[in-house]
């Protein structure tokens, strides 16, 4: 198995896929020449040409429309996005275009599109660079949404989402690109809508996905060295449709559950899981659901009050203890 | 470039229909016979018989905004289905899921009404990108209305076409009002075509009354845009008879110009023409008036006496397998 | 129209049912008035009549399935008739009275804890995990004698494990084998319930005395197949209670309770627990009315043949271990009775008369007596009665 960066991984899966199907293409702000803005495209302009590796101008409605009108006519856009705070700027293609066509048609138009980018805070860019969208998009049906850092489920899952015949939402990690993971040599999916156990445990079940599974990683791991507290670990890496078997099950068996997302804590994910958990797993529960998320600021530029708005290993703990009952 | 006495029947017979069905839809609005908004093409008919006549139906491309009964019609469906789709039908060509603003058919290569404004013109290029990036012998004809113009995706949409020198042909059906609004009060262009001036794109504009002029311009528009894969944009003068849809008040337009235009119908002008060039007499006319009220009231059977879609279809087509 | 069956209340203190047997199947004939289902209580299990002529349409609570008291059991009907409508249509009555205080009351595990859960006053609510309420419900544990360790002392998942494990613990470090899991029946249910509440909430103080038994002993060898020693004793208490009322009395929470019938609960141990069928009237019977009646009470109870009759009404609690080898012991009360007399074996005892010791046939009582109700000295007076009258029969006549 080779050691591959998230943002290699991700670039894997495109050429592979772009490879095995012409139909597939490319299009971005600076995905070709300029390599990509954060390099996840880098030498595909040189294997592919400009025909499929697409400089676009920047205009995220307007290119993010010309990939739904391409795919349903049969291409295979893959759509990147510099990030997702600018992906706001094409909602009303992404909501009111991709998510309704199949659906208005009666089956007639399929959007088969992934648009994909970075999402969530990097490192002190401020307010208007630093959001969770997630929560919004997974509350569109017609959409799939998937959410992930791990090179391996990246490669698997970005295959997948190119071959899957409706709009994907691909979420990735600005500040990951660069993270190391094993990835297998030979050819392999991941399917869409099913998670992963990122760390069997017995004591609570915590829910994560994207860069939050890191956080959720030390802090296991801190915790099981430290207080012989076992946490199992859901990496959800689809967030539409969520994989709520695999969180029943676990819950079922820890009777705790904690979410940890990005993003702010009203109507989000977190809350959608709850909801299910208590509905389907009432009687399993011992102690009241948890959840971490941002503080319920705009994202300040100062690195300490940045790192504060975000999820912190202090809060995780804490929460946890909570649902343990030990103060 | 001759137009033959048939093709003209054709043009006629065609626009009768789609103005007798319009108005048949009108009348089973007020009747409440179906719900939603209801945006009706009568005066347009020529725009949307011209333009659909001078591409290759069934393999050139068609995308429209929300006023889009007629369109699908003058394609070759069957009117019926298109009233089953306004009746909320299983047998509608959404199957009751698309509705008034929403007529799509894959075989005619209609790729629906849309209802947000200018929301189609990205749409439209993708669908230019497809034609070039597989190097087809296709076009796609954009419909939008006037106000479209002033949406930030109409830009985008435009000068990706430009710079990726994509076949597509985007419409302005100039009715002169966007909802209420004149379109001399949003933009300070005489011409809207010139807003593809910005983009370095072609541009035209056509007679959208005289169906016989609209055809024979849009040929020539659609056969030098095959030919070139270069966009146009395209202003086609027109003028919708009724409001913009069916709550509209019409407060913002004079009886008197509204009165001038219906003598400036498009309907009579045709007709004006077939007559005194003898290619139809008085008794034509009349057949064809009874046979096109005879096909709106086969329409209104079978959209009447079809099935409402089941509630075990709800889920379906949320998701492509 | 179809009747819905439901789960009878056979005794005082039965807080939920068992079927344990249907005597019929679905699709049989039933005619009202015979019998048609055993139903076990918390005492006894008995036949159930058939409340209506018809069909057995459907049976809702099958063979050895609990339920609450008034659920549905069964649907009888004609033949055509659509059990599921009748069942739509019944509306499960409220309940019946009962004493104020036994609403209140806590009630049996199962039912407990939903009331508890549900109920609006605010100072009973015990807060509990969804996950420890289950747990709770299937081990058959009685939360109010669990000490929650979550906020606000919410009852979670380590308390109900605690509570359990440490008995259990025990037994497996003491023998290494596997434990044998046992199932509650409603009985065992029902005696671990009520005996629970009786310690915690009754006040017990203990009186023992130590009878010379020599002159029954005497009369009885005279007149053999009159009665056995038992009788005597039940026969001599009831005598005695009537005197003492204030002994033969009850705990009602805001007022107490005095009888001036003697009903004597025997205690009767049965394999699967503990029953306590009612001699009624005692104190108007003849020694051989009683031996009479006991006897027949002790076999029903051996065969499981109780009535809810049987079960109602009693006021007083006699335990004798002594055919057991038991010297003596102390019992625990009877809710909600005063008193209970615990009987241990006829034994030599030591007697003194002034200094001298003399060892004579005898046996030692205890009564447990709920302070609430029984002082010490009125206790001891009633001990006294019961004595004198043991060691001088004739003044069980005259005093």
């Amino acid at each position: 198995m080779a050691i591959l960066t998230l943002r290699d991984a991700l670039n894997q899966a495109m050429t592979e896929e772009m490879i095995r199907d012409p139909k597939v293409f490319l299009m971005g702000e600076e995905v070709g020449e300029y390599n990509g803005a954060y390099k996840v495209s880098k030498g595909m302009l040189e294997k592919f040409g400009p025909e499929r590796v697409v400089d676009s101008p920047i205009s995220e409605a307007g290119f993010a429309g010309l990939g739904v009108g391409a795919a349903m006519v049969g291409l295979r856009p893959i759509i990147e996005m510099m990030t997702w705070n600018f992906a706001i700027q094409a909602f009303d293609q992404i909501i009111n275009h991709a998510a309704k066509m199949y659906y208005m048609s009666a089956g007639q138009f399929s959007v088969p599109m992934v648009i994909r980018g970075p999402h969530g805070a990097a490192r002190m860019l401020g307010a208007q660079h630093s959001q969770c969208v997630d929560h919004m998009i997974v509350n569109i049906p017609g959409l799939i949404v998937v959410s992930t850092v791990i090179p391996k489920d990246a490669k698997g899952l970005l295959k997948s989402s190119i071959r899957n015949n409706n709009p994907v939402m691909f979420l990735e990690s600005e500040l990951l690109y660069g993270y190391e993971g094993e990835v297998p040599d030979e050819e392999y999916l991941i399917p869409l809508g099913k998670g992963d156990i990122k760390r069997k445990g017995k004591d609570i079940t915590l829910v994560t996905w994207n860069k939050m599974l890191l956080l959720s990683l030390d802090v296991a791991q801190k915790l099981w060295e430290t207080e012989n507290i076992d946490v199992e670990i859901i990496d959800l890496m689809t967030i539409q449709p969520i994989d709520e078997d695999l969180i029943f099950e676990s819950v079922r068996k820890t009777h705790r559950l904690l979410v940890v997302e990005e993003g702010w804590g009203v109507a989000s994910i977190g809350c959608h899981i709850v909801d299910r958990v208590v509905k389907e797993c009432f009687d399993d529960l011992d102690a009241p659901p948890e959840r971490v998320f941002n503080h319920f600021v705009p994202m300040p530029y100062n690195k300490t009050l940045e790192a504060e708005v975000l999820p912190t290993e202090a809060r995780v703990i804490q929460s946890i203890k909570n649902l343990l009952y030990i103060s | 470039m001759k137009i033959t006495k048939q093709q003209c029947i054709e043009f006629y017979k065609d626009m009768l229909l789609c103005r007798r069905f319009e108005e048949k839809v009108s009348q089973l609005y007020v009747q409440q016979r179906f719900g939603g908004f209801c945006h009706l093409y009568i005066g347009q008919e020529a725009l949307g018989t011209g333009c659909l006549n001078a591409i290759r139906k069934g393999k050139d491309y068609v995308i429209s905004g929300y006023r889009d009964h007629t369109q699908p019609i003058t394609l070759g469906m069957d009117p019926g289905v298109v009233l089953a789709e306004l009746l909320a039908k299983s047998t509608g060509c959404a199957q009751g899921k698309g509705g008034s603003m929403h007529m799509f058919s894959k075989s005619l290569r209609y790729l629906g009404g849309h209802g947000i404004v200018g929301g189609q013109v990205p749409l439209a290029a993708g669908v230019g990108w497809k034609i070039a990036y597989e190097k087809e012998d296709l076009v796609i004809l954009c419909f939008i209305g006037d106000a479209a113009i002033n949406q930030g995706q109409f830009h985008e949409a435009l000068n990706m076409c430009a710079i990726w020198k994509l076949p597509v042909i985007v419409i302005i059906e100039n009715n002169l009002y966007g909802m209420g609004t004149a379109i001399s009060r949003t933009c300070t262009l005489s011409s809207l075509a010139d807003r593809a001036k910005g983009y370095n794109m072609r541009q035209a504009v056509i007679d959208g009354r005289n169906v016989l002029n609209t055809y024979t311009q849009m040929l020539e528009i659609v056969e030098e845009t095959r030919k070139t894969c270069q966009p146009i944009l395209v202003e086609a003068q027109t003028y919708r008879l009724r409001g913009h849809s069916m709550s509209d008040p019409g407060h913002y337009r004079s009886k008197e110009e509204v009165e001038n235009e219906r003598n400036n119908d498009c309907l009579k002008i045709l007709e004006n023409h077939m007559i005194s060039q003898k290619i139809a007499q008085s008794e034509d006319i009349e057949s064809w008036e009874d046979w096109a009220i005879s096909e709106v009231e086969k329409a209104v059977e079978f959209a009447s006496t079809s099935p409402e879609p089941e509630l075990s279809d709800l889920y379906s087509n949320v998701l492509a397998p | 129209m179809a009747i819905v069956m439901q789960m009878p209340k056979l005794s005082d203190t039965m807080k939920h049912g068992v079927v344990a047997k249907w005597l019929k199947k679905e699709g049989d004939k039933v005619v009202s008035g015979s019998p048609i289902v055993e139903i076990e209580t918390d005492k006894a299990t008995m036949e159930f009549e058939s409340p209506s002529t018809g069909i057995l349409l459907k049976i809702i609570v099958n063979d050895t399935e609990s339920c609450e008291l008034q659920a549905p059991i069964a649907v009888i009907g004609k033949q055509n008739e659509s059990w599921e409508d009748a069942l739509k249509n019944f509306n499960v009555p409220k309940k019946t009275e009962t004493a104020p205080l036994k609403i209140k009351e806590s009630s049996p595990v199962v039912s407990s804890i939903k009331t508890e859960v549900s109920s609006s006053s605010e100072s009973q609510k015990i807060k509990l995990s969804p996950l420890a309420r289950k747990l709770a419900k299937e081990k058959g544990m009685d939360i109010e004698k669990i000490q929650g360790s979550g906020p606000q002392g919410r009852i979670v998942l380590k308390d109900i494990l605690e509570q359990e494990s440490t008995p259990s613990e025990m037994i497996l470090s003491a023998v290494s084998l596997s434990p044998n899991k046992i199932p509650l029946t409603s009985m065992r249910q029902a005696i671990a319930r009520r005996l629970t509440e009786s310690v915690v909430t009754a006040p017990h103080f203990y009186l023992k005395v130590r009878i010379n038994m020599e002159n029954i002993l005497n009369w009885r060898s005279k007149n053999k197949n009159v009665a056995s020693l038992n009788d005597i004793i039940l026969f001599m208490t009831s005598r005695a209670l009537t005197k003492h009322k204030d002994v033969n009395s009850s705990w009602q929470g805001d007022h107490i309770m005095q009888y001036s019938d003697v009903n004597l609960c025997i205690a009767v141990a049965l394999p699967a627990g503990l029953v306590t069928p009612v001699l009624k009237q005692a104190h108007l019977k003849s020694l051989s009315q009683i031996a009479k009646e006991s006897k027949e009470l002790i076999l029903k109870a051996q065969t499981n043949k109780l009535t809810s009759q049987d079960h109602q009404g009693g006021t007083f609690t006699l335990s004798n271990l002594g055919m057991m080898g038991i010297d003596d012991f102390t019992a625990i009360i009877n809710p909600p009775q005063a008193a209970i007399l615990a009987i241990g074996q006829l034994q030599p005892l030591p007697f003194f008369d002034g200094d001298d010791v003399s060892w004579k046939k005898g046996i030692t009582l205890t009564l447990s007596c709920d302070h609430r109700v029984i002082d010490g000295a009125i206790g001891a007076q009633f001990l006294q009665t019961l004595k004198t009258y043991f060691e001088d029969p004739l003044s069980a006549l005259f005093l």
